[in-house]
């Protein structure tokens, strides 16, 4: 064995580390989806096989809520599993492919993480895989006795209604090791254990669940819909655990051999690592609106060119609350894309609650909120909105609200939180002094609607701004970039109309927007009046907007827009002209 | 290991044997806060033990139970949990009494006594058992929910079926409108939406999966309603439609923009209409206990009926359902013409789920401000109907301030069961409520939670509360088996 080893190692630790650092703020949101683990929830449900690893797991991704802690945990997480397996396979390089694939299945992390319904899916699985390693480690040490072949047995008697089908992997892992050494009887009894035993659970004890799943228990077969590449690094990681242990003393690494093994899972975890960088944004920009801190938001929102309308409609929050929506919700790129993700999730199980919540129809926050407490899980996230919501209604029984709380307060980290709340439970009048009910307060002043559906967020939020009658404030610019967005000239010309009886100055796209429109109208008198309403035809509007329109006409369809865009793509014009429609998924 | 168990037994046993109540404690005038409230509640004598929790300030707490006939109980700690034993022998010899309650608090060292309190109980037994649908708040989406059976006279809870037996993670499983024949458990039915969808009809040993849409009628069975002895089921079948509001505080509405009734003939697989006016909407039958009449809410509105369903949808308010029936001959299988029972239109109110007191005497209803599912209406109370002189008057020691509703009478009619969401606005609760010979109702009690603290149960609702004599006789697993069968195709009959 070379001794250079434990440097191969650390490189490749060490890479990890580097992608979870960048990843910190998708680690705190996984701590934000998931729940200090409440028994009564399991009993609820009935207990199924393999409860203990997402109890475990909860446990962990709850402490890891200060996502420098939750890094760490991962990376101690995955050191035991590789110590382990050095202690059954020997020095091998090749102990640290498990721990490699299972850091590949927690950074393939995608956008599926809105949608899990397995908890605590940050640990869960490579404790499964510790667990899985430490009882064929256990075998290793009782291997030799007469009374071997009890041992798969008891390890699966036991394991499985804990760790469900990772008990099954190290009794496979016996059952291959065992034939390797000729030793027939415990290999036979790890194979038949491994077929009937969970059999039995889910037949005589665990009557309540779906047999259909009896062999994938503990595992996340509920997650990753239409989206199952994303196991494959964790059947890689069971399947490693099951065949490594062989290959003890016949593999122990020339040093070549090891860096280059070390190469390798460096490039993997870098390669392999889910990169989308509109994911990544929209996870920090949504923590940082939760934070209102609106500058952070903002510049978040500026690192993507092409942003997802998840992205553009939490930009939107953050002007709105900044006062400066119609004068910069243009100068952002709006060349949006979908989402990225193979499986079909939409921008409703993406942001509904925040973006509802933050738009003031906190109605649909809730409902979103319990809607996707029920079909995935329930969250910390999701119960910080219900409770901010029961607040913010004014009208809702106060015990509700305190059951939200006391459900929160059970959470780590969030004993400020909580105390900042029931304050306001205590004493309503605090609520004035907070920005998010100052805003909200404003947002409110609708007449009360109802609707089909609130499923596409995007469509409903623009919907709603557009019927709105004689909106004053901050609900005037939402009309107002409603319209815009919409292209809905009718109701712009409305909200202008307005706007000019308020006396409020016209903000800069606003001004843009009424200048094409007329233009558009081919209406002169009212080019005109808008010319004034802008301050005359030698307005920086105006005459931004004769350039303009004398460089559009020139340009062909299919042509290339980019050296347009550097002169006009911080414009309402650029956005009417050349950004064809919204993809609200 | 055994005798360390019995050790331990044993001494829990000598320290609640040695629990005292203090005497000569001050009085504290302070009323007694229980969670749940089971102050001055009017109990049945077979009811499992009713813990609560004290809400009263203090450092430790001591409970005495005193029967008004003889017996006494005392428990110690604020989460008073009462032996079922004891609790059982303490009813049974105080059948028609009442119960003293008394409640120590110790602070700063002395004992003050909280106001006392009583408890009656009644001689009128209560069903043995309730089977109740468990789930959270959701609205259209769902992944884990349950039918589960409260046994009422030992507190045991045990899942019938849940929507997780045939998970499949694209598209959900719903199951609902359990309904038994009887209160008996032999014949019985529910509805599986989605997944493995269908009508589940048990009958005795036999099992069927029925589809109950036919190219006829609007949808498949909805509201079901068994009689009482034919084999027979009448069903609503209802367009149903979901409104989110914006703001209003009541969130959601249900509407139906069509719905009909139909009659189901188990023996003959065959559905026939028994009210499908297009000028009204038909919805929510039940049978009298003598299965000659079949009474049912209609809102028979013209100038609304005859509008496109997104204009039905902007009237959600201003439909208001009466309470009507039709005589029907069981020899005959026809039913006559629709007679007006209760008109809650000309008081602008709609009146839903007409229930017929087993006597016959008394019909409960929930009467609510507009439309049909009153569930989801605060305003939305219990009313009763004497069918002997026609006086009507709500329930006022049951009712709350918030929604009312979704009810039913126990075997003996002196009982009701109801969801009510009074204790925070959005989760529905189970209560009960004793009725007397007079239709007057007894101060409402919570069906006892799942465990002391409330926790298993605080973000749970309990809804379509359905009393039964006897257990469900079927397992998870047999019920599991049954819905896996392929749905059957009911026929529709013309006739």
């Amino acid at each position: 064995m070379n001794k250079t080893g434990w440097i191969w190692r650390a490189l490749v630790y060490a890479a990890m580390a580097l992608v979870l650092i960048l990843k910190l703020p998708v680690i705190r949101k996984l701590f934000e989806l998931s729940l200090w683990p409440d028994m009564t929830f399991y009993l609820n449900l009935g207990l199924q096989p393999g409860f203990a690893l997402p109890v475990a797991g909860s446990v962990l991704t709850q402490i890891g809520g200060i996502p420098l802690i939750g890094a760490a945990l991962v990376i101690l997480s995955l050191a035991l599993l590789t110590l382990v397996m050095r202690r059954i396979s020997g020095p091998g390089f090749i102990t640290i492919i498990p721990a490699t694939l299972a850091f590949l299945f927690i950074a393939g992390f995608d956008y599926s993480l809105y949608t899990f319904r397995s908890q605590g899916l940050l640990f869960s699985q490579t404790l499964g895989l510790l667990c899985a390693a430490l009882i064929i480690w256990g075998w290793t040490a009782v291997s030799g006795k007469r009374w071997s072949f009890l041992y798969p047995i008891a390890a699966v008697l036991v394991g499985y209604p804990l760790i469900g089908v990772h008990a099954l992997v190290a009794a496979l892992g016996i059952v291959v090791l065992s034939l390797s050494r000729k030793r027939w009887l415990p290999a036979l009894a790890g194979l038949v254990c491994a077929a009937f035993i969970p059999l039995f659970y889910t037949h005589l004890v665990f009557t309540h669940v779906d047999t259909a799943y009896t062999f994938a228990a503990g595992a996340p077969y509920m997650d990753f819909v239409d989206n199952h590449k994303r196991f494959i690094p964790l059947g890689l990681a069971a399947l490693s655990i099951v065949v490594i242990p062989v290959f003890k003393g016949k593999l122990n690494s020339a040093w070549l051999a090891s860096a280059a093994m070390a190469a390798v899972a460096v490039v993997c975890v870098v390669l392999f690592s889910y990169r989308d960088r509109n994911f990544h944004i929209e996870i920090a920009m949504q923590q940082a609106i939760e934070r209102n801190d609106w500058d952070k938001a903002l510049a978040l929102a500026g690192r993507s060119e092409t942003p997802t309308r998840v992205v553009v409609m939490y930009r939107n929050i953050a002007l709105m609350y900044k006062g400066q929506l119609c004068d910069k919700m243009f100068t952002f790129p709006n060349e949006t894309i979908d989402i990225d993700t193979p499986a079909q999730i939409s921008q409703t199980e993406v942001c509904a609650p925040a973006v509802f919540f933050y738009n003031g129809l906190i109605n649909y926050s809730a409902r979103w909120s319990w809607e996707m407490s029920m079909m995935f899980q329930r969250t910390l996230e999701r119960y910080k909105y219900l409770a901010k919501v029961a607040l913010f209604t004014g009208k809702e029984n106060p015990a509700l609200v305190s059951r939200y709380l006391d459900i929160v307060g059970e959470n780590l980290y969030q004993r400020k939180w909580v105390r900042k709340y029931r304050s306001y439970l205590d004493n309503p009048a605090l609520l004035d002094t907070d920005p998010e009910y100052v805003m909200f307060s404003q947002l409110d002043r609708f007449e009360e609607i109802k609707y089909m559906s609130s499923a596409v967020v995007e469509n409903t939020l623009l919907s709603h701004y557009l019927i709105q009658e004689n909106p004053e404030g901050v609900m005037l610019d939402q009309s107002l970039a409603a319209a815009m967005t919409k292209k809905d000239i009718e109701m712009f010309w409305y909200y202008y109309d307005i706007l000019l009886r308020s006396g409020r100055p016209i903000p800069r796209h606003v001004g843009e927007a009424a200048i094409l429109f007329a233009y558009i109208d081919r209406d002169q008198a009212e080019i005109d009046s808008v010319a004034k309403d802008l301050g005359g035809q030698s307005s920086p509007i105006v005459s931004r907007f004769i350039r303009f329109s004398s460089e559009a006409s020139a340009v062909r369809p299919g042509s290339d827009t980019s050296s347009f865009k550097k002169k006009y793509g911080d414009t309402y014009w650029y956005y009417c002209y050349f950004v064809k429609s919204l993809t609200t998924n | 290991m055994r005798k360390f168990l019995f050790i331990i037994i044993a001494l829990s046993a000598a320290v609640s044997c040695s629990t005292r109540f203090p005497e000569g404690t001050a009085r504290a005038d302070e009323p007694a806060v229980l969670s749940p409230d089971y102050t001055d509640v009017v109990v049945p004598f077979n009811i499992s033990p009713l813990d609560f929790v004290i809400g009263n300030p203090g450092n430790r707490f001591v409970t005495r139970f005193s029967g008004a006939k003889g017996g006494e109980v005392i428990v110690s700690g604020k989460e008073v949990e009462i032996g079922l034993k004891e609790w059982r022998a303490l009813l049974e010899e105080n059948k028609g009494s009442s119960l003293r309650v008394e409640i120590a608090a110790r602070r700063e060292g002395n004992w003050v006594a909280l106001n006392e309190f009583s408890i009656n109980v009644s001689e009128d037994p209560i069903d043995g058992y309730l089977v109740y649908r468990l789930l959270a708040p959701s609205y259209e989406f769902y992944t884990a929910f349950s039918i589960r059976q409260r046994d009422l006279s030992t507190g045991e809870d045990r899942e019938v079926y849940n929507n997780r037996m045939h998970y499949n993670p694209k598209e959900q499983q719903c199951m609902n409108c359990h309904q038994f024949q009887n209160g008996r458990t032999e014949n019985w039915q529910m509805h599986v939406r989605q997944v493995l969808g269908g009508t589940l009809i048990v009958t005795g040993d036999e099992a069927r999966k029925v589809n109950l849409k036919t190219d006829s009628t609007i949808s498949a069975g909805v509201y079901p309603a068994w009689h009482p002895s034919e084999r027979l089921i009448a069903y609503s079948v209802n367009k149903t439609r979901q409104f989110f509001h914006a703001k209003n505080i009541h969130k959601l509405e249900v509407q139906d923009p069509a719905s009909d009734l139909i009659m189901y003939d188990i023996d003959k697989n065959e559905v026939s209409v028994v009210a499908d006016d297009p000028m009204a909407f038909e919805t929510f039958p039940t049978w009298s206990p003598d299965g000659k009449w079949l009474y049912y809410s209609s809102a028979r509105q013209p100038e609304i009926a005859t509008l496109p369903s997104d204009s039905i949808a902007i009237c959600f308010d201003k439909i208001y359902y009466d309470i009507v029936r039709r005589s029907f001959d069981p020899v005959t299988r026809k039913f006559g013409d629709e007679e007006l029972v209760f008109d809650a239109k000309s008081l602008s109110l709609s009146a839903m789920e007409a229930r017929i007191s087993p006597d016959g005497r008394y019909l409960l209803f929930s009467l609510g401000e507009y439309g049909t599912f009153h569930i989801w209406h605060r305003g939305s109370d219990l009313w009763v109907k004497d069918l002997e002189t026609g006086e009507v008057w709500p329930l006022k020691e049951a009712n709350s301030d918030d929604a009312d509703s979704f009810h039913n009478w126990s075997s003996n009619g002196r009982w009701i069961v109801f969801t009510s969401r009074r204790d925070d606005g959005l989760f529905t609760r189970t209560y009960f409520s004793h009725i007397d010979k007079d239709g007057k109702a007894g101060k409402a009690f919570m069906l006892p939670p799942r465990d002391l603290t409330g926790k298993r149960d605080r973000v749970y609702s309990y809804n379509v509360p359905e009393f039964t004599v006897e257990p469900v006789r079927q397992s998870v697993r047999d019920l599991s088996r049954m819905i896996s069968q392929p749905a059957i195709q009911a026929e529709f009959s013309g006739d």
